[in-house]
């Protein structure tokens, strides 16, 4: 294949807007390669911020994923303008305003990988990293993942996702996919106190209300606080947490059956994999620590874990 | 332009060819990247990316990224096929008293006929005598299998106007089973007597079921293909009767559609799918050449026309299925219900 | 769900199990599904998958000593561990 002349988005933020209208930009977003097309301001906008370290190209490249964000019927434009995503000119969602676009694109790539992406064992967890070796967060309703994720990551842990555990089939190793972190409602005061706390380069979006979640800000945290997008990582430990509303702290380890089951609920494609699935998973349970973690102070919850990886 | 009809049409053969592409083969084709891309969306839109995974196998020169795909395609192809077999298993005892024949794609896995491999399937559809109809479905809500969950108009659309069963779900899987008594709904245009099918079909090997002999298979995917209206598997369709045709003589094949008296529609298909997969054939009419381009274009940026191509495809096949007086309100409220969705 | 006493059953063709400490997880590849059971039930699925059918009493006979014998039976049955071995049509 031909060198492609790759160009990072932040030295091209005043093209960007231009390209994505025209014939699209072709984003290195590891493990993917994304075609993204859009006529819509708001998200040029939001990329040249919140994916400002990111390589792109213009020549074509064979994609993962063929996203655009269309406007919606022309006669609705002055009305209130909508945008819908669509992958391969399939649209998965119904559509949202215009001033989403960032959250669409956040949560529409969320579903291609969630709905597509099969070569990995893909699991609804953060992760999280330190010394080399992984900590896999899954999220049921109610753990208060990302809000979790993201802290840690203002603490000296560096960021693999905030909401995809990708899995090496074959040797259980986890791939680095690290994105913007969607905080809800009191989260975002949370963060954005411990930000500027830990004087912390981090960008926050503005606010995006009335979505189907509630209340969304989108954090960017430095690129330093990035895992390595090009390795994988081994999992130390699978950490289940629960944040309690009144103060209150417990820590106690899950049987590794336990902790399997648990995982297969959280997993996105296991149903899919068959016995590969399983054989990755037991042995993935198998060289890793389980914890149940009930937490209302982060400090807490912070020194536990740190212990635990220790 | 004409250059790229040509692509097309070379992708299309080879998306029907026997044996597996070799890298010559892959060549010639000249795919750049975003020839690729336009490749892997249109197998993916018709459902042919796990066929593509099976005909690239052997090539060496395929990109990782489209490898990838493939390969991602190929996963829930396996896992449906999986599926298929643990959901027929459970329709076998929960229709054992009767006489349940398998259709389309579920009949194509089992028989394992040329177009099997790679093919992905949503439903199971399986045909019974009218009369045993009523038993089923009792029989099925018994085992778990539920076709109560739509609205008071899909009900009614189903069950008064089209005189079939809404389709079944297995409440403990998830899978999807539409029952039938005839290949045609009551209201379609043209008629055949299915008792003709019931009777030559034979037990297959693998499960209990029986199977339609090759010929009235090969028959269903034309009669199929023209009162769908769907033309965006139009080429998934279009290679299932090419392949199907390929299985069994053409005279027995004319021989069968003249007894069901459907010999018009059959051969009208075939000639589109020998001319659509470079195979030759006679040259087509103003009509087949406008399914042709509605159902297996050969450029990838559809036009006004062949957007028109494929609405009058789709209109086409509801004026078959329905007279006008149920068509024209029945649209009217899709669109209606399609309006509501996109608002809220 | 009537049994017919002379209906044949097998331990899903496929399925195969981890075992840690007094927990077993069963994977069985018919329908890609997971079970967590006690570790006490390994001897019966080690016995299970070496007969080729086995009917309803074959079953209790082995699990004579178990109270629950009935309900396990139900319970794997239910979740396909246990399957008939043919329910082929006559029609």
């Amino acid at each position: 294949m031909t060198q492609a002349r790759m160009l990072l988005v932040k030295e091209h933020s005043n093209s960007l807007l231009q390209c994505l209208r025209q014939e699209g930009i072709y984003l290195y977003l590891p493990p993917f390669i994304i075609r993204l097309r859009s006529q819509s301001h708001d998200l040029a906008q939001y990329l040249s911020l919140f994916y400002k370290d990111l390589s792109f190209c213009l020549d074509s490249q064979v994609v993962h994923f063929d996203i655009e964000l269309k406007a919606e019927s022309w006669w609705r434009q002055w009305l209130s303008p909508q945008v819908r995503f669509y992958q391969s000119q399939q649209a998965p969602f119904l559509a949202m305003p215009r001033h989403h676009s960032a959250i669409l694109w956040e949560w529409g790539l969320n579903y291609c990988v969630a709905a597509k992406c099969h070569h990995y064992l893909t699991i609804h967890a953060a992760v999280v990293l330190k010394d080399g070796q992984a900590v896999v967060i899954p999220a049921p309703p109610g753990s208060g993942k990302s809000t979790l994720c993201a802290l840690l990551c203002c603490h000296g842990w560096q960021l693999l996702s905030d909401e995809f555990a990708l899995i090496d089939l074959d040797n259980q190793r986890v791939q680095a996919f690290p994105r913007p972190i969607s905080l809800k409602n009191s989260s975002i005061d949370v963060l954005k106190q411990v930000v500027a706390k830990q004087q912390i380069s981090a960008q926050f979006s503005a606010q995006f209300s009335g979505t189907s979640k509630g209340d969304i800000q989108l954090l960017a945290l430095p690129k330093a606080v990035h895992a390595d997008t090009r390795k994988t990582y081994p999992i130390k430990q699978i950490v289940y947490p629960h944040y309690l509303q009144q103060p209150g702290f417990n820590c106690r380890a899950l049987s590794k059956a336990q902790s399997l089951m648990q995982l297969v609920e959280n997993s996105f494609n296991f149903a899919l994999l068959g016995q590969a699935g399983f054989d990755c998973l037991t042995t993935l349970v198998d060289n890793a620590q389980h914890w149940v973690l009930d937490y209302h102070d982060f400090n807490e919850a912070l020194n536990q874990l740190e212990l635990q990886h220790g | 332009m004409a250059e790229e009809s040509g692509l097309w049409s070379y992708l299309y053969s080879l998306s029907v060819q026997p044996a597996p592409i070799s890298d010559q083969q892959l060549a010639v084709a000249n795919l750049r990247p975003r020839l690729w891309n336009e490749l892997l969306e249109r197998a993916e839109q018709a459902q042919l990316l796990a066929v593509w995974h099976e005909q690239l196998k052997l090539c060496t020169q395929v990109p990782s990224v489209a490898q990838t795909r493939m390969q991602w395609a190929n996963t829930l192809a396996t896992q449906q096929l999986s599926s298929m077999h643990a959901a027929l298993e459970s329709l076998q005892q929960a229709l054992s008293p009767f006489h349940p024949v398998l259709l389309k794609g579920a009949a194509y896995q089992v028989l394992q006929t040329d177009n099997a491999v790679g093919r992905v399937m949503s439903d199971i559809d399986i045909l019974l005598p009218e009369q045993e109809l009523a038993s089923a479905e009792r029989a099925l809500w018994l085992h778990g299998w539920d076709n109560r969950g739509k609205s008071d108009y899909d009900q009614s659309y189903y069950r008064r106007w089209m005189h079939e069963l809404p389709p079944f779900i297995h409440r403990q899987s998830g899978a999807v089973l539409d029952l039938h008594h005839h290949w045609l709904p009551k209201t379609c245009r043209w008629q055949l007597n299915i008792d003709n099918v019931l009777q030559r079909a034979t037990k297959s090997p693998i499960t209990g079921f029986k199977v339609p002999c090759l010929e009235d298979l090969c028959i269903h995917a034309c009669l199929h293909l023209l009162l769908s209206g769907e033309s965006i598997k139009g080429w998934r369709d279009l290679r299932d009767v090419h392949l199907l045709c390929q299985q069994v003589t053409d005279e027995n094949l004319r021989a069968r559609a003249l007894q069901l008296g459907v010999l018009e529609q059959v051969e009208t298909v075939k000639q589109i799918a020998l001319r659509s997969f470079q195979m030759g054939g006679s040259r087509l009419n103003w009509q087949q050449k406008l399914w042709q381009q509605a159902l297996i274009p050969t450029k990838y940026r559809l036009s006004l026309i062949d957007n028109h191509a494929q609405n009058a495809y789709y209109l086409y096949g509801h004026y078959l299925r329905m007279p006008w007086r149920l068509l024209l309100p029945h649209l009217i409220r899709k669109a209606r219900i399609r309006l509501q969705q996109k608002e809220t | 769900m009537t049994m017919e006493k002379q209906q044949t059953y097998c331990l899903s063709e496929g399925i195969n199990w981890r075992i840690w400490q007094h927990e077993l997880v069963l994977f069985n590849p018919f329908d890609n599904c997971v079970h967590l059971v006690s570790s006490q039930w390994l001897r019966y699925f080690e016995r299970l998958a070496q007969e080729d059918a086995f009917a309803l009493d074959d079953f209790l006979d082995l699990l004579i000593d178990e109270s629950l014998a009935e309900q396990l039976w139900q319970q794997w049955l239910q979740a396909n561990i246990i399957r008939p071995t043919s329910t082929l049509s006559s029609g």
